[in-house]
């Protein structure tokens, strides 16, 4: 589950096609960061498992703070930054930045979400009759809808502009056609975040 | 290469993916009560023919860029089927049974392969196919 606004910083187009220009060696999911994603989710099982408030609320707070404070800031702080560096700037970042965002968000989004369904469950919040069970659901929606932008419309170009990106000669028609969707989504993006934090802060004063 | 014309195979995955999530949030806004499941199975087998005519469309494409596909797709598969584990783990654990508990994990797998084939899809496409076949 890939997000969401950080994809913007990167857009518009990116590349021009310079022929016999040479791309720099990278790796697409940067085996490295494997291991610390494998410790993470370890850890969010045995949080579940050991059916503790305390660590399952550490979870989703964290991860989901984390993700929202992550989309919000690439996408509206570093984005415009980034938009007025020159293309090789733009093409060095995006090598460095894109895979590291393929371990980081997915992971973050999985913790957020399991560790806030326990948490939901041990405080009563899953309950029909709960008062504020409508914003509850409301936050499934909210993220139903950001996880539709992030899986079939961010991540796949996210992928798509990296295996571009390691051709020997990439094709700049191609990276912008696929940076567009970054633009139609950023708006919608944006305000799920925002509905996201109303939500949230809704419930914990609840 | 921009202007080859493909199948709809990402609408409809998308689509799937869409009806996937649908069918998820129902359920969860009722557990841990057992819901009437007929509009989860109704999305659940919307979905999953969704995704079964997208993958019927996409093995009629050719040429297309196969090596590029699966390479990707086997990777992404992984990662989601990780991430729907424990997503059913939760559910698992929480005491969640019978059918419900079974359409729920169906649609997490449907899930799971959804979106492996949308991001492979979406790559290969752009792939030049004489190099990488």
């Amino acid at each position: 589950m890939t997000d969401i606004t950080h994809d913007v910083l990167v857009a518009p187009p990116v590349v021009e096609s310079e022929p016999g220009a040479p791309a720099r060696p990278f790796q697409i999911v940067p085996m490295r960061g494997l291991p610390i994603v494998g410790v993470v989710l370890a850890g969010l099982v045995a949080a579940i498992g050991a059916n503790q408030l305390w660590a399952v609320d550490f979870f989703h707070i964290v991860g989901g703070g984390v993700w929202t404070a992550l989309d919000l800031f690439l996408g509206f702080v570093i984005g415009p930054i980034l938009g007025r560096l020159s293309i090789p700037a733009r093409v060095e970042f995006t090598t460095r930045f894109m895979p590291k965002m393929l371990l980081i968000m997915p992971t973050l989004v999985t913790c957020t979400l399991a560790a806030g369904w326990q948490l939901a469950r041990h405080l009563g919040d899953l309950n029909a009759s709960y008062s504020h069970h409508g914003w509850v659901v409301a936050s499934f929606i909210v993220v139903a809808v950001m996880a539709v932008i992030a899986l079939g419309v961010l991540e796949p170009a996210n992928v798509a502009v990296l295996f571009e990106l390691r051709k020997p000669v990439p094709n700049g028609e191609v990276i912008a056609r696929l940076m567009r969707r970054f633009i139609f989504t950023a708006g919608i993006t944006g305000a799920m975040q925002v509905a996201t934090l109303v939500i949230m802060t809704r419930l914990a004063t609840a | 290469m921009l202007e080859r014309r493909f199948p709809p195979v990402a609408e409809l995955t998308v689509a799937s993916v869409a009806l996937m999530l649908s069918g998820g949030i129902y359920l969860a806004a009722h557990l841990p009560r057992h819901p009437p499941l007929g509009p989860a199975v109704g999305l659940l087998i919307a979905g999953g023919a969704l995704s079964l005519v997208s993958l019927a469309l996409l093995v009629r494409i050719r040429p297309f860029a196969w090596h590029t596909f699966f390479l990707v797709a086997r990777w992404a598969l992984v990662a989601y089927l990780v991430i729907a584990g424990v997503l059913a783990f939760v559910f698992i654990y929480d005491h969640t049974r019978g059918a419900t508990l079974a359409v729920l994990l169906l649609t997490l797998v449907v899930f799971a392969c959804d979106v492996p084939v949308v991001v492979a899809f979406t790559v290969a496409r752009y792939e030049d196919v004489a190099e990488k076949g």
